[in-house]
């Protein structure tokens, strides 16, 4: 009996050190975890949540993560703004679980974005506007999200940010754009090698073979993409991960792996697609597209644009951008933003 | 080629034998021992913690030199420890470890050690936690977290102050324990932690049969 008291105490102390922070003010920095299916995901809230509005990053990857890769300095005028949520999906970055591979498919991670976004409305208050930041794989995550049930009801937009929606579309577009403007820069006597590399390998194989083939492609887009003159270079300040308390170096780099360690969501994302369900979107789009994009191409963003049941829908290509326009065109970017969430919150 | 492979290995068996020593077992006993408890602090990259814990001693060979002087003594032993450490936001883990210690001591009191291990672990969360229910009902979980396996091999350099000076049975030691937590995500999350601590051996503690074998070196 003794004993069983003693743990009951341990745990309440320890329950009672999970702090609650819920702080409405410019300057926010709220961590809070959201628990479902096995995932253990964290959630870190900072900037301005007095407005009511929030940018919730849903991050690429998959496997990434938002609460390091995302935090950033390029965040900055969005978060003295509105509140940004950067969400860590399940595998990836802090998040933290056990033997949850069976959970890792596009099914379970839109419940968990619907989770998040509830959970946001439950501690802020059901009347803030919610906008989905969904970049690369976000942009998939992001699309079965809009398009189940009535889930496009919780929030106000959607900024799709090179967003995969398409996956086969994305294979086809990045394979064209390797070979069109590859050759076009082969011609023009830049980088002649390194670009003769990648149009052969194009040319020479189907990106829809196999996810591996595909994986290739994918690696060949970023390399492709450091290649043109025409995209930004950026450098970063460094995130100290060490002294950055709620992050886990080590949780972020094994998480990673463990995405691809079980392949099943890889062969899942072979065949994604949301084209054939855009039409029941109806919440407001904005589509911000790298034009040196060869990863998600900017054929993806026509597409959106094209099948869409949204009455606002805007794209908007960024010409000197690759895959990651927040980087390397900030301020057009966020200016972007701002005007769409004005409109719309 | 092969012809200088022959010939290093006959010269090293020739060596071999030369110059053999042997260790006989000269003594074996049973005596009642003391179990030790210790204390480490850990440091889980910068995350602080600690852990305590009791060792229970197995075997202790004394290697003897040709005058019956101890050379070293290797110790097995068992350890069995409970201990945590905090990394803000990210969780809080609290484990329950029983370790098997091989340790080498020379005549000085250095010693050193390796000690497989296995722990059962449970974390708390770093911060508040909600869950979704299907009705889309959101509710706070208390003492939020998830139990994982923790195997890990912890090596150690450290000093026995108590083979030179019996009235003062401590030791001190610096152990690098990698540890994991299994499964995490389907994979294992490594845990590398540095410990450093003490142990101490009451007299009067709770006493357990240790098997004490003395070899000694004979000329061959």
């Amino acid at each position: 009996m003794k004993n069983i008291i003693a743990l009951s105490t341990l745990i309440f102390l320890f329950s009672a050190c999970q702090k609650e922070e819920i702080t409405i003010s410019t300057n926010a920095k709220d961590l809070f975890y959201v628990k479902n299916k096995g995932a253990s995901m964290p959630i870190l809230v900072e900037g301005n949540t007095s407005q009511k509005a929030f940018v919730l990053v849903v991050h690429g990857g998959p496997g990434s993560d938002a609460m390091s890769t995302m935090n950033n300095t390029f965040m900055d005028v969005l978060e003295g703004k509105y509140a940004v949520a950067y969400w860590d999906q399940r595998n990836g970055g802090n998040t933290q679980g056990g033997a949850n591979h069976d959970n890792l498919n596009i099914a379970t991670m839109t419940e968990d974005l619907r989770a998040v976004v509830l959970t946001l409305k439950s501690r802020y208050g059901s009347n803030i506007s919610v906008f989905l930041y969904a970049h690369s794989f976000g942009g998939c995550l992001s699309a079965s999200f809009l398009t189940k049930s009535n889930y496009q009801t919780l929030v106000k937009g959607w900024i799709d940010i090179d967003g995969a929606h398409n996956f086969p579309l994305m294979d086809t577009e990045s394979k064209k754009m390797q070979i069109a403007i590859g050759t076009v820069e082969k011609n023009a006597g830049r980088n002649v090698a390194e670009w003769t590399s990648l149009i052969d390998f194009a040319n020479n194989n189907n990106p829809r073979e196999n996810p591996t083939v595909s994986g290739k492609f994918n690696g060949n887009a970023y390399t492709a993409i450091k290649l043109i003159d025409e995209v930004n270079k950026v450098s970063l300040p460094k995130v100290n991960d060490l002294a950055y308390s709620p992050n886990s170096l080590l949780s972020r780099v094994i998480n990673f792996n463990s995405v691809y360690f079980n392949n099943g969501l890889e062969q899942e994302l072979f065949n994604t697609e949301f084209s054939s369900k855009l039409s029941t979107i109806k919440t407001p789009t904005l589509c911000l597209f790298g034009k040196y994009d060869f990863v998600v191409p900017p054929a993806l963003a026509d597409d959106v644009m094209a099948k869409i049941g949204s009455t606002f829908k805007k794209k908007v290509i960024f010409n000197n951008s690759g895959h990651d326009p927040y980087l390397t065109e900030t301020v057009k970017l966020n200016a972007e933003i701002i005007a769409f969430i004005e409109q719309f919150k | 080629m092969k012809v200088t492979l022959t010939a290093f290995l006959t010269i090293l068996s020739l060596g071999k034998s030369l110059f053999a020593q042997k260790n006989e077992v000269v003594n074996e006993k049973y005596q009642d021992e003391p179990i030790s408890i210790f204390g480490n602090f850990i440091f889980q990259g910068i995350y602080p913690g600690f852990r305590i814990g009791v060792e229970q001693p197995l075997k202790q060979i004394n290697y003897l030199d040709s005058f019956g002087k101890l050379k070293k003594h290797k110790d097995r032993a068992v350890q069995y420890s409970l201990g945590f450490y905090y990394h803000g936001g990210f969780h809080t883990n609290f484990f329950a470890t029983s370790e098997y210690v091989f340790r080498r001591v020379n005549k000085n009191g250095g010693f050193r050690e390796f000690r497989p291990g296995l722990s059962l672990s449970r974390t708390f969360l770093g911060a508040s936690t909600y869950e979704v229910g299907t009705n889309g009902d959101v509710s706070k979980i208390n003492g939020a977290g998830d139990f994982y396996f923790m195997p890990s091999l912890n090596f150690g350099v450290g000093k026995d102050y108590g083979l030179k000076n019996p009235s003062l049975p401590l030791n001190f030691s610096a152990n690098l324990n990698l540890a994991g937590l299994l499964p995490y995500n389907g994979l294992v999350l490594p845990t590398p932690m540095l410990e450093i601590g003490f142990r101490y051996k009451f007299k009067n503690a709770f006493k357990t049969s240790l098997k004490v074998i003395d070899k000694q070196t004979k000329n061959k």
